[in-house]
């Protein structure tokens, strides 16, 4: 169950409690015997029966209930006395509460409690606070928890190179703490970690108040921060970091003016509103709300959302497709029974349309702003370069891009890595920069954009580069490379995709050893996507990486292997051909080789490879698929006919029949029939271990 | 002479009186100190302000000095936010 | 990274709302029905990272609690936030006096929440 729907019974059953110990208590100051005990706990009942409709959103009852408690806050606290009549009242609002209770929980008529609102409001104090208290008050005074789900406004709180506005005003700030401020757990490392998050923030501590350690009284506070902010649009942000201690410091934010204004004595009728503006600004800058900022708040756009559990836009991804494979299914009997200038043709056509969109609607529903994951990035990176001691700063763009929540949840880990890599591999100490004419400071940036139905995230940094001397030194020391291979650029940088592969020349605890970029490219293969570098010496290197917008549907090649069907996934396919006899040279015993265009691709028959009945074996009369494979490399695939390219949706059979290394999951096709998607990268990856070691995958033919 | 200091790992208000005895100790002494950063999770401003005092007292007498060793990423992080590195002499 | 966070309110509804938004957010959440009760746990507990505490309560309210914990304890520096509403100024302020550390004002939603616990623990 919803768990907001499991607390919403919790609380009905808590109000049946509430208004049973509220009656008592109620009953009891009638009889004259409750003492202030009792009386507290009507005071209680009623006004956690406000918090929790409160919290969903349950105004009538909270408004109600909001003008009782006030009564009963009088009567507590001694400013109103219980006489019969008063109690009276009570006993009358409180069964107009209970029916407001009731109203929340099975809904009907609306509650007639006008009059004993009237003579609660008469209670409370007359006339005067009726504006206040009465009626329809705003919810947010309320007492509760509400949970809308909240928009995260991307230009609020993200750091400040994320959006280097240059007309953002800048602030300097002077906080001195009091000894008060310690006392109540308070710590200004939180406050200026707060503020470093509304903005680009220079710190410096001024220690002149210090005194000798002999002097120096353990719980006194000696030290004062100043502060510069820039890129701040919103004063009362910055009043909100020390909200907390706001009597416990000494606190002065002032804008700073630019200078412009004076230097440019042409522009001066220009300049003339935006600097008078400025000064009144400051002139208000005592006040608690400057105009400026009041005005900034009120721009804020709030998209209205809704909280969905999970499970059930699965169930609806789930419908849709079995809405698509079945629609595959009619097309394809209604053609084959009908002729092809139909009109029913048309009708299916568009339905076919429609039900596309359909389905990209409800992917939809399942994508979040790679901005969850972006956003814990930069603390990273700056705990990545103290660690290594390098410096080092983040540029992200891109945040607000959308991709599956599955795809957001793994993406954590390569990212991490990827940016751990990027400092302590990719970045020069700040010596080594300064001396190859860079500035001390490097650079990392984090960007997603959509490209072609998929999404691209690229990790870049401006640090050394791939040494591929070096790359290539370590693969032969290692064995990965005979000493006289020839491979090209990229074939070398992409070495360092191998497992266990390291060159940092001392194994660090940051990305040294025990997880590789190995991992990463795993990651990112199992998620359906690809990881490419480029590097240049000495300028910094970077990773692509691509992946699709969602797992549950993928544009695949529909091929025909004897009487079984497969599907190759088309983001790694590179072509297909039909290969002459002079083009296919065995090697060793079972292995082939396919010269394409005068490369040599290993020529693997998938009929063979997975032991498929009635499939051709001789691979001079297939069809010829080429694949490739991250970082491994170019395969050939010999199939024995193509049927079609189409979108397929992915049925993992993993939680049946568990993991069969080769194949990634099954499809059900137009016609009904169960297809098995190949996993290429297994299935290249199994063949290169051991060319002469076909089959591991017949018991996936037998599945 | 030299003696060691070992920071708690939350390294709050309480903990700034004992941190200043342990410091006058072997400042009385005229022995050098290394205070041992390596578990600190939380660190308080009071106790900052000992350790710059300290510091600082050590610099002025000459002799004897303060160190801060093996400091824990979270030793680091409170420090360079609150503009102290320099200050405890905390390079990169 | 997760912290263990100690809640003291009287309401379930409210204690219920606290837990799915802290243990949602990967805290540890444990949970007290009332001042006393929030000395008690406390007591076992040894130190947790932050406390929530709603100010009225039956047997011991807000103000005794965060007093008490302030007294001293193990938790005599953790950070406090109490749970009050926009209409009740006064309530802030005697807490403060109480010392508290910071407070929430409802109603919030889990953002606002994490925030207030963001500014008063690393």
């Amino acid at each position: 169950m919803d768990p907001m729907e499991a607390i919403k019974q919790t609380f009905f059953q808590e109000c049946d409690e509430l208004l049973l110990a509220m009656e008592e208590g109620l009953i009891a100051m009638e009889n004259g015997e409750a003492d202030s005990e009792m009386i507290n706990a009507v005071f209680r009942a009623v006004h956690s029966i406000k918090g929790g409709g409160g919290a969903f959103g349950f105004d009538v009852l909270v408004g109600f209930a909001h003008i009782f408690e006030n009564v009963m806050d009088l009567i507590r606290s001694d400013k109103l006395n219980p006489t019969p009549d008063v109690v009276k009242v009570l006993l009358r609002a409180g069964d107009k509460l209970s029916d407001h209770v009731a109203l929340a929980r099975d809904g009907g008529i609306d509650v007639q409690d006008s009059e004993v609102k009237a003579e609660l409001n008469q209670l409370a104090g007359g006339g005067e606070e009726e504006d206040e208290i009465g009626g329809e008050a705003a919810p947010s005074e309320f007492d509760g928890l509400s949970f809308m789900p909240v928009q995260i406004d991307i230009g609020d709180d993200a750091p400040a190179f994320m959006s280097l506005e240059p007309e953002l005003p800048s602030w300097r700030i002077r906080f001195t703490p009091h000894a008060g401020l310690y006392a109540k757990a308070n710590e200004p490392y939180l406050l200026i970690r707060e503020l470093g998050m509304l903005g680009a923030l220079e710190v410096t501590a001024d220690l002149s108040a210090i005194p000798d350690l002999l002097a120096i009284e353990p719980e006194q506070a000696y030290l004062t921060w100043n502060a510069v902010l820039r890129d701040c649009a919103d004063r009362s942000k910055i009043e909100e970091v020390f909200e907390f201690v706001s009597g416990d410091c000494d606190l002065d934010i002032s804008e700073i003016v630019p200078e412009l204004a004076v230097a440019e004595p042409v522009m001066e009728e220009v300049l003339d509103a935006p600097a008078s503006a400025v000064i009144v600004d400051l002139v208000t800058a005592a006040e608690k709300k400057p105009v400026a900022a009041a005005a900034s708040t009120a721009v804020e756009v709030v998209k209205s959302t809704i909280r969905v559990d999970l499970d059930k836009v699965d169930r609806l991804v789930n419908l849709v497709g079995e809405l698509v494979i079945t629609q595959a299914m009619l097309s394809q009997r209604i053609l084959e029974t009908t002729s092809a200038q139909s009109t029913i043709g048309t009708g299916l056509g568009e339905l076919e349309h429609l039900l596309r969109e359909l389905q990209e609607a409800v992917m939809a529903i399942r994508t979040q702003p790679v901005k969850s994951v972006f956003q814990r990035m930069p603390r990273l990176v700056r705990e990545t370069a103290a660690q290594t001691g390098k410096e080092a700063h983040l540029e992200i763009e891109g945040e607000a891009t959308e991709v599956d929540k599955t795809v957001i949840e793994r993406l954590g880990e390569p990212l991490t890595h990827m940016i751990r890599n990027a400092i302590d591999h990719g970045l020069e100490s700040p010596e080594d920069r300064v001396a190859a004419g860079k500035p001390a400071e490097g650079t990392v940036k984090l960007s997603a954009e959509h490209r072609g139905g998929r999404i691209v995230i690229e990790v870049s940094d401006d640090g050394r580069g791939i040494n591929r001397a070096k790359v290539r030194e370590k693969a032969i020391e290692r064995g990965v490379i005979a000493a006289n291979a020839n491979l090209s650029d990229e074939e070398i940088d992409n070495l360092i995709f191998l497992p266990g592969f390291s060159t940092a020349s001392q194994v660090s605890n940051i990305s040294g050893r025990g997880v590789g970029l190995d991992v990463v490219r795993r990651n990112i293969n199992d998620l359906g996507g690809r990881i490419t570098i480029s590097s240049v010496l000495g300028k910094g290197s970077k990773f692509s990486l691509t992946l699709p917008l969602t797992l549950a549907v993928l544009d695949g090649m529909i091929v025909a292997v004897g009487d079984q069907t497969f599907v190759l996934p088309l983001s790694h396919i590179v072509e297909s051909l039909l290969p002459k006899q002079s083009d296919i040279n065995a090697f060793g015993s079972t292995g082939m080789l396919l010269n394409v265009r005068g490369v040599y691709v290993p020529l693997i028959s998938v009929g063979r490879l997975l032991n498929v009945r009635g499939a051709n074996y001789d691979v001079t009369s297939s069809v010829v698929i080429l694949v490739e494979s991250e970082g491994i490399g170019r395969m050939a695939l010999a199939v024995d006919g193509i049927i079609g390219q189409r979108q397929v949706v992915i049925k993992s059979f993993e939680s049946n029949i568990g993991h069969i290394d080769g194949i990634a999951a099954a499809t059900i096709l137009g016609d009904g029939r169960v297809a098995l998607i190949l996993d290429i990268d297994g299935l290249v990856a199994g063949c290169r271990e051991g060319v002469a070691r076909p089959i591991e995958y017949q018991q996936a033919a037998g599945a | 002479m030299e003696e060691q200091v070992t920071l708690p790992a939350v390294a709050d208000l309480t903990q700034a009186g004992p941190l200043k005895e342990q410091l006058m100790q072997s400042f009385a002494a005229g022995a050098s100190v290394t205070v041992d950063a390596s578990s600190v999770q939380r660190l308080s401003s009071p106790c900052l302000q000992v350790l710059v005092a300290g510091k600082q007292s050590f610099a002025k007498a000459g002799g004897a000095s303060l160190v801060i060793a093996n400091p824990s990423v979270a030793f680091r992080e409170t420090v360079s936010v609150l503009g102290l590195m320099d200050a405890l002499e905390l390079g990169k | 990274m997760g912290k263990t966070i100690l809640t003291v309110d009287d309401s379930r509804t409210m204690r219920d709302m606290l837990r799915l938004a802290l243990s949602g957010a990967g805290h540890t959440v444990i949970q007290a029905d009332d001042g006393v009760h929030g000395v008690e746990v406390l007591e076992n507990a040894g130190l947790v990272d932050v406390i929530i505490t709603d100010i009225n309560m039956p047997r011991m309210d807000g103000y005794g609690f965060i007093e008490h914990v302030r007294r001293g304890s193990a938790n005599k520096m953790t950070p406090i936030l109490v749970l009050t509403t926009e209409s009740e100024p006064a309530k802030k302020t005697r807490a403060r006096d109480a010392g508290a550390t910071g407070w929430i004002v409802k109603p919030f939603d889990p953002e606002k929440l994490l925030a207030a616990i963001r500014r008063v623990s690393p």
